[in-house]
Order: C-alpha cells, then structure tokens, then sequence
C-alpha cells in the first residue's frame, strides 16, 4: 500500500518531495516502476505521478539549444518535426524502444533516472553532450549526462531532487548523426549493445568526433579516449584498428543471456568501424 | 460440393473480435474467492515442516490447504502420473506447488504466501541431462532418472556405414522453448447444489481433465463437470493439468466459486515446455546420393515430472529419420528426468527436435555430395508403398514428392540457388536453403484415438455436439462446415455446443493434428445416422405432415429437415431426431521395446519449405526475409484456416530458429517472463507463401489429413541451410542467434579457410534433374491440386497503429 499523489505544478511536487519520506517514487510513464513493483523489487510508500506537469512537458528551441521536458513521452520524441529534422538519431533511438504501447507512456527522462546500461535514449544524448536540469524545494543544478550515471540503476538525483529538463545544443548543420542498436529482434528488444556518434570528415580529416555506447558498461558510456586518437586524423585501416583496441579499453561489457563478453566486444568494433566509415564517406 | 473447400468466415470469429467471448478470466460468479498457490523456493529438496497457521488467521484468507488435504489421488499427469497437486515430502523443480490459497481478494492471496513457513533440507540438483544419465546423478525419482529409453532396430547399421560412400557425424542441440499462448492458464470452480462440482477452463480435452480432476480429488467422474470456456492458444501446453485440481479442492473446501489465473511468470515457470534435445547423428549415403544408414542417439530432459515426455520421446524415435527410405536404422532416444521445468506436448510432438537434426544431416550429405538439396531429397523421399523405421509398410503416395515439387517451382529454386553473386549490400549476404519433413496425424502408437459426435435436428437448427476444443486453430468452423455440407443446409442452421462433460460426447483432446480428421469423420458419420434416422421416422409413418404440405411421395429425410428447420422456435410437443457416431481410426501399435517394430500412425502429413534469408558476415544476424512453405493437406476443408495454420507454423518455427530459448540453470528459469523470453514480434514476421496440395487421403473427411503441427517442422532447418548458404557455416545448436554466427565464422577463419568456399555445390544442376517423370507414371500417382496463395500485395506495416 502507498500514498499517491498527483500534483498539479512543479512546486508542489517539489515541495511533495521535501518532504523526504523514504520510499518515495516518482511516476512517469511507468514502464520500469510498475513493472520493478509487480515483482516485488521495489517498495513504494509515496508514489508521485507527473503526468499533469505542464513544467515538465516542453519541447522547444531556444537560442541554438534544444529544450525537452524531462516527462515527454518518447513517442512525443519521435512525432517532433522539429527533432526529426535537427536530431533525427535521437528519434531513431526513441523508435528503436519497445512497442507503441510502451513509448506511449515512457518518458525521456525515465529513460535516464532508470539509469539502465542499456538506456536507449543515453548514447545519443551523451554525444549531443545534454545537460540535466535538477531540481528541489530549495534549489537547482544543472549536470552533464555524462556524470549523471553512477552505475546500474544509479544516478546522482538526490532523493528529494526531480530531473526536470535535459537540453543541449544544436549539433552542427552537415554532420552525421549515427545510432545503431542490435537487438535479438526487430521490437520489444533491450539492446546487445548500442552505438551513437556524432562527427564529420572535412578534406578527408574526422572533426566533431562524439562516440558512446549502450550495454557494454555498467552504465552507458562516452568513449573519451577513442574520439581523442580520432580527432582531425584521416581515417585508415590502421587507425580504426587502433581506435577499436581504445575502444576495447573504454569497455567493460558482461555476459547474461542477451550476449557474452566476447560478443559485445565484437560488435562494439563493429559498429565503431561502420560509425566511423559512414562519417569519413568511404567504405575501408 | 458447397460448402467444403470453401474458405468460410470462422463461426467463433466475430464473437472474439468483439470481445463478446468469454475466456476463463472474464467469469466473476458471487461471493467469488481468488487462489494463489505457493511455488518451490528450490529445484530439488526435501520438505521438512510447512506451517500454515499464520497465514490462516490474516483476514481475508478462508484456506490454507496442503498436501494432507488432497482427498484423493495425490498425483497427477497427462500421460503417466506422478506430478503432486501439492508437495507433501519433496519437491523437484521451481514451478511445484507446496500450499494453495483462497482469499476475498488476488492481494490478499499473495499476500498471504508469504506467511506460510516452509522449511526445506537442499538435495544436489540436476539440471543436464546428460548428467543425470550417469549412475551416481541425483536422482529425480525413485525409480531412477530415465523415463523411457525407446529403440529401433532395421537393418545393420554397422555394415552399411562400412558400405557407404561418404558418412556425416554430428551432434545438435535444442532448446527448451515456451509455448507462449497470449492466454494464461485461468479457471474457475464452483459446487453446484447437487453437490457437483463445476470446473470452466481454458484446456484441450475436457473428459481427460475431468479424468484427473476426479481421480484427485476423490470423485466419481460423474459428480464432475468440466466445461470450456474460450481458450486462447494451446500449441499442446494446455494437455496438462494446471489451476484444475487446485480450485477444485479449494472450491469443495470452501464451499465457494474460486478462480485462479496464472501470471505470465508464473505459467512460464510451472507449465510443461518443449522437451530440449541433444541429438548425436550418424548418416552414409552411396556414390549415387542413395541413404544407405541412419543413426541417432536422442536424449531429451523431460524435466522434473513424466507428463506426456515417454509419448513425445516415442515419436522423436519413429521420425528420427525423417520421410525417406532407409534399410538401415538404428535409433536410442531417452526421456531422462532432471529438476527443470517437466516438458510435455508441444506443436508436433517431439518432430521439431528430430527434423532439425535430420534435415540438417540431408543438406549436409547434399553438400558432401556435392548434389542438390531438392534433389537428393526427392531421389530418397518415401513414395507409394514404403516401409518406414519401424518395419511398417504403408502407402503414402506422392505427398512428399510434389510437396518438394511444389516449394521448389514456388520459390524459384533452380535460379537463386545457383546465384553466383550472392552479396546483399556490405557484409551482408544472401542465403537460401530447404527442408523437408513429415509427422503423424493423430496419437497413433496403440493410444486410443476415437472421437464421438451428436448432430440433433430441433426446430429451426442442427445443433453440433462434440467436445472438440477450438483452441483458436479452428476446428469449431470445420466442423460446421463439414455437418452443414452432409444435410445440405447452410452454416448458419448449423450450432456449435459449446463442450461440456455432462452434455457433449468425448471428442478426444485437440492435439496431434488429429481434430479435422477424427472428429471431422466423427461429424460425417453422426450425420449419415441422422440422415437414416430420419429416413426411419418417415418410414414409420410418425411423422406429421405440416398442413398445406403437397405431395406424400417425394418426403425424403431432406424434406423433413428443411421442415425442421423452417420452423421457429420451440414447437409444443415436437421431439428432436438424433444422430450419434463414434469414428474410430484405423488400428496403431506401440512400438517393440527392443526393435521398434509397430504401426506409428494411420495417416502421415507431409511438407517442404524454403527459406530465404540475408546474414549480416560481421554482426552474426540474420534478417529472414521470405519463407516457401508447401503443405499437402489431403483436401483443404477451409483454405483460409489452413493459410493461417501454416502461417503461425512457419513463425513459430521462425522463433524456435532464430530466438527462443528458455535459459535454466540449476533448475532456476533465467528467461522467466516475454521480456527475456523472446518471440517473434509483428516486425520481425517474414513473408510467408503457402501453397496448399491436395493428395488425399485414404480415411480422413474429403480425403482431409491434419495440418496444425506440420507446418513448424522444416522451418528451423530450412533457415539453418539459408544460413549454410549466405555464409559458409552450419550452426548445429538452436537457436542460431547472431553470435552463434559469428562464432562460427570466427572459428572457421580461424582454420584458414575461405567461408565462401564451401557454399556451392561441385555439380551445377541439369534441368533432368527437377523432371522424374517416370516415377510419377510408375506409381501411377494422384494428380494433386494445387492452391497458392501469397501476400506480396500486402502492404507491410511497419510503423505505429495509432498514428
């Protein structure tokens, strides 16, 4: 048994949250909560839902960066023109989630709080290198995502904080937007593993180069070291080796029943190598 | 004739688009309680204690029942009894049940097994079959851990293999995989005034529920009434026994309506499964690409209970060798227990172990051979009087023959086969390849397998009793349409009962493709009794001539009906006109125990299918784009119905192919809901083209043989060789997922050879090769209708539905 409320502006929720009773669950969409409560692996003493939170609900472009309200659903994501023409990769992620029952309900910001290594939405958001807007009664920060994950199921929100807005700039106009997801079917698949990047070739030379990828860390992952070796270098057989071996690094995949360790390791070269050459224009 | 042949609208379909049927979960009755029952916390234990006090006395609880409970037989089993309805002293695997409650409300239930108090004292589990094959493995059971050892002997394999030109040695395995009906077992109890007790469920066979229910509780049979409600899905999953006995024994206890429905977890944790294999092969062939001996050792986990394992393990013996003329045989196929989940009856019984295995071992003898798939298939393909494994010789006509026939000129065989450039795009290759396959109608092996049928003619319609379970493959529609063409009256004057112990005859269970045939004859027969019935009562002189009526002279049983059924309503004083049948199939045999001789079955159905696929080299995955699938039905009752057989076939085979596995350790399901579990989903669906054939059948209705189960069998081993085919590696364990690729592949790079290299056959293929003429002018062999039917206008729709 559990409190619920529904409350009806932000600060009300915030002030619900204040509160700090233990157990206290927020409720977005659902599709991870319920599902944990059904099974019993979550207590919940105060359930909060955010679907009336006009607060929450923003998607707009301001000033060069992209505003999205952390309770959009991502079937909202995904009908955006305005994202499906400036961000289409993050699109294709949030199609790539469940069915059309599930991206009815589920939100971005869920996707994020539930902190899963294999979070759909996270490897293109941590290329588009988005900020996290957290907020309580008594103050705001603002974080990037890529220090937002602390390991499986852990973020940094504090208990009696609510992700209210994740935002990031426009990438730039010619640049490729890449997001591949394998899965063991065409739907209702959590990801082997998952690839998002971000870059371009100018004369031939990699610039802007973002890499991150899903289910092959405890949390999803920016590869910082990969990008370095490839920036402003011509992409060549030996380079991509080297730059899978860094990835290689960066890693920390396990087995379960989705994929082996050795298997994501595979793939992850894979997908580097496929990313890279689709954005230097030529098959290697 | 009018109405067989036809593809009629199903006469269940609009009251289940509407949601007007009514499936077990949708009866609330008054003063309704909700069970719960509570499962092993371990794979293999001895129970020391169980204490249900505490959960007793919180509020809302109104009983706690264990095994001292159970009034009658403690034990229960589709095929061979020894499954507890609750644990008393030991427990096998995680899905057994040690208390059940009833409770006002599903909270209360649950929440109420967490105040019973089990203690348990750990035994050593085992979880591989091979294992529990050795003599010190823990035992299962009593009686030791193998449930059947089934052998045939023919021939002398040891020669032969000696004789032969080329050998092929391998060893497959696979997995154990859900049915995944979308329904989950659901039932609900109650005791009628007259003290009987009333069960409506979702099952396969009424009468063998009400045979275990009784025997269980107590009971005579007739103080029990089993009745259907609407069952969504089966596949053979709902042969056993599952919330039957429970709310039975909570209902007598009570005195009041209970209902209990499984969650997904817990069907998928405590229902019987597809028996896993692990299968050794051993095949030679002559120079000619003549099978000269076939060898397997099967050994399948039955898991903790026997359920209809030792029948299952039966046929995996008998089909072993697939539809092809062999002299020389030798197979040893074990049911072994261990302390996983029991497996049972699942969607061709044993045949989609055997046929991946067997098939797998033809495309490779093909390849060895450098030959064609089709053709080698078709130059050792059993045709007219064959002697099977088992010594038993029968007439199965062409059907194996145009079946590959018809799948080759379908699918335009000849051409892709022997494409040269067979790239789809970067790393990404084409494949395609074939399977055979062919699987008993009916139970067979000396199991008893006759079906009774009532047809009354009332005032206004012919009402159909018979307890055939439509479990959505739609034998209700068959039926109708088979009553219907035989009085020469229209399907709507026709009316299904709905099956019920006490007012419908025993049709046997809606499993082994056996309904269409058995109780389709069951129907025919009844009508010809009420036809002549009928007839009697004109002869008698009883009957009295409606006013106005012409002439007395041409009053045929056809006139009377058509008065019947003119009439509305009940009429005062009018007795209905019964015709009753019992069709009993011809005689079947167990198999020796030391040579396998006997009769497997009365009636074989037959199949072929291709399968087209892309593999991406890189990635391991494999995107099933198109499957062939050529079925020889006998004579197709309702067309349509048989599309949609060998559709949902094709993509449960698709699934057990590609992604199906029930993944366990120690005993413990890791795949224990459909989010682990996966199935194929309406994206990954391929194209399917059927082509139904018509060689008829000897005994069945209109020449009808059974369809439901053939159509899963070839498909896993028609994408296996797809997969041969696009990149150069056999992957001999189910599923093929893309790692399993890529592994492959790895190891093969590893060995220096080029992956291309082995995927064409030596000999291209000479156009005389597709064109046996004579053989089909020796055996003077039926010419077989033919019907396709394709989908490639359809529009796929790949994007939301609520746009």
């Amino acid at each position: 048994m559990f409190e619920f409320y529904q409350p009806s502006s932000l600060s009300e929720l915030l002030h619900l949250l204040e509160e700090g009773i233990p157990d206290t669950c927020l409720l977005a969409g659902g599709t991870d909560l319920l599902v944990e409560y059904r099974s019993g692996a979550r207590n919940i003493s105060r359930l909060i839902r955010l679907a009336h939170l006009s607060e929450l609900q923003d998607l707009k472009c301001e000033d060069g960066r992209i505003k999205l309200g952390a309770a959009l659903t991502y079937r909202t994501v995904e009908r955006s023109s305005l994202l499906r023409e400036k961000v289409p990769f993050l699109v294709q992620a949030a199609q790539s989630i469940g069915s059309p029952q599930v991206r009815n309900l589920g939100t971005i910001g869920g996707n994020l709080v539930t902190a899963s290594p294999a979070a759909d939405l996270a490897p293109p958001l941590l290329v588009l290198e988005a900020q996290l807007t957290l907020k309580k009664k008594s103050s705001s920060r603002e974080i990037p995502l890529s220090s937002f994950f602390m390991g499986p199921k852990r973020t940094l929100l504090d208990p009696q904080e609510v992700v209210t807005e994740i935002s990031f700039a426009l990438p730039p106009e010619n640049c490729y937007q890449i997001f591949y997801k394998l899965g063991q079917r065409n739907a209702m698949a959590i990801s082997i593993a998952s690839l998002a990047a971000l870059g371009q070739a100018q004369r031939g030379f990699l610039t802007g180069i973002k890499i991150a990828v899903g289910s092959v860390a405890p949390t999803p992952l920016r590869l910082f070291h990969t990008e370095g070796l490839l920036q402003g270098e011509r992409l060549t057989q030996a380079l991509l080796k080297e730059a899978n071996r860094r990835a290689q690094e960066e890693i920390s995949p396990i087995s379960d029943i989705r994929g082996s360790v050795e298997y994501r390791r595979e793939i992850v070269g894979v997908l580097l190598e496929r990313a890279l050459s689709e954005i230097a224009g030529e098959v290697l | 004739m009018k109405i067989v042949g036809k593809s009629i609208r199903r006469v269940d379909g609009l009251a289940k688009v509407t949601g007007q049927a009514r499936y077990p979960q949708d009866f609330y009755l008054e003063g309704m309680l909700y069970a719960k029952a509570l499962r092993s916390r371990y794979s293999h234990a001895l129970i020391k204690k169980i204490n249900v006090s505490r959960a007793r006395e919180l509020e809302g609880v109104r009983a706690v029942l264990t095994a001292q409970d159970v009034p009658g037989r403690n034990l229960f089993g589709h095929m061979i009894a020894d499954q507890p309805v609750l644990c008393q002293d030991k427990v096998r695997f995680r899905g057994d049940a040690v208390a059940v409650v009833a409770a006002e409300s599903e909270e209360i239930a649950q929440e109420a097994l967490s105040f019973i108090q089990v203690d348990y004292d750990p035994l050593p589990v085992v979880s591989d079959p091979r294992q529990a094959l050795k003599p010190d493995a823990p035992r299962v059971h009593e009686k030791g851990n193998i449930l059947t050892h089934y052998k045939i002997r023919k021939g002398d394999v040891e020669k032969a293999f000696q004789e032969a030109h080329l050998v092929i040695e391998s060893n497959y395995r696979t997995p154990c995989v859900e049915h995944a009906y979308l329904q989950p077992e659901s039932g609900i109890a109650y005791v009628e005034d007259t003290g009987d007790l009333v069960i409506i469920v979702a099952t396969q066979c009424v009468y063998i529920d009400r045979h275990q229910i009784a025997r269980s509780l107590g009971l005579p049979e007739e103080k029990v009434k089993v009745v259907l409600a609407e069952t969504g899905g089966a596949f053979g999953g709902r042969e056993d026994i599952s919330v039957q006995i429970l709310i039975g024994l909570l209902a007598l206890k009570t005195g009041r309506p209970v209902k209990m429905t499984y969650s997904r977890e817990e069907s998928i944790l405590s229902t019987a499964k597809r028996h896993p294999a692990y299968m050794r092969y051993k095949s030679g062939v002559d120079r000619e690409g003549r099978l000269l001996a076939w060898e397997a050792e099967i050994i399948a986990d039955t898991g903790a209970y026997a359920s209809s394992g030792a029948a299952v393990v039966q046929n995996m013996a008998m089909y072993a060798s697939g539809p092809y003329k062999v002299d020389n045989v030798k197979i040893d196929a074990y049911a072994v227990y261990t302390n996983n989940t029991f497996a049972g009856a699942m969607r061709a019984f044993g045949c989609p172990q055997v046929t991946f295995a067997s098939e797998m071992q033809m495309n490779k003898l093909a390849a060895a051979l450098g030959m064609d798939e089709y053709e080698f298939r078709r130059r050792n393909a059993m045709v007219g009087k064959s002697e099977f494994a088992t010594g038993y010789l029968a007439d199965v006509d062409n059907c194996q023959i145009v079946c590959l026939d018809e799948v080759v000129r379908l699918s335009n065989w000849k051409e892709k086969r022997y494409r040269q450039n067979k790239e789809a795009g970067k790393d990404r290759f084409y494949g395609i390849g074939i399977a055979a396959g062919f699987k008993n109608v009916g139970y067979g092996s000396g199991y008893v397998d006759s079906s009774s049928a009532e047809v009354e003619l009332m005032p206004g319609k012919v009402r159909l009793k018979i307890s055939a379970v439509d479990q959505g493959q739609g034998v209700e529609t068959i039926l109708c349409q088979i009553a219907a063409e035989e009085l020469a009256i229209s399907m709507e004057n026709v009316e299904y009962t709905n099956p019920d112990t006490s007012v419908t005859p025993n049709a046997g269970s809606s499993s082994a493709s056996r309904q269409t045939f058995n109780s389709g004859n069951a129907v025919r027969l009844a009508c010809l009794d009420l036809k002549k019935n009928l007839q009697q009562l004109l002869d008698s002189r009883k009957w009295k001539r409606p006013p106005g009526y012409p002439g007395h002279t041409s009053y045929n049983w056809s006139n009377i009906l058509q008065e019947f059924l003119s009439m509305e309503g009940e009429t005062e004083g009018m007795a209905s006109v019964i015709g009753r049948a019992t069709y009993v199939p011809p005689p079947t045999t167990p198999l020796d125990p030391e040579t396998g001789e006997g009769i497997p079955a009365y009636s074989f159905g037959f199949g072929a299918q291709v399968a087209e696929v892309v593999v991406d080299k890189r990635t391991g995955q494999v995107d099933l784009k198109k499957v062939y699938a050529a079925h020889d039905v006998g004579r197709a009752i309702n067309p349509l119905q048989v599309e949609g057989q060998i559709e949902g076939g094709v993509v449960m085979g698709q699934g057990y192919a590609l992604m199906e596995e029930i993944i366990l350790k120690e005993g413990e399901t890791l795949t224990p809901d459909l989010a682990t579990f996966d199935i194929p989903t309406s994206l990954d669906v391929c194209d399917i083209e059927s082509a139904i054939l018509e060689v008829p059948d000897r005994h069945g209705p209109y020449g009808a043989r059974g369809v439901g189960e053939m159509t899963t069998i070839s498909t896993a081993p028609a994408i296996a060789a797809a997969v041969h085919d696009a990149v150069g590696v056999w992957i001999d364990e189910l599923p093929v997922t893309a790692e399993k690729v890529v592994r492959a592949l790895k190891e093969k790079e590893f060995q220096g050879k080029d992956v291309r290299e082995e995927t064409l056959p030596e000999k291209t293929l000479q156009e005389k090769d597709f064109q046996d003429q004579a053989l089909r002018e020796d055996k003077g062999i039926a010419h077989a209708p033919r019907r396709t039917t394709s989908h490639e206008n359809w529009v796929i729709f790949k994007g939301d539905l609520n746009v």
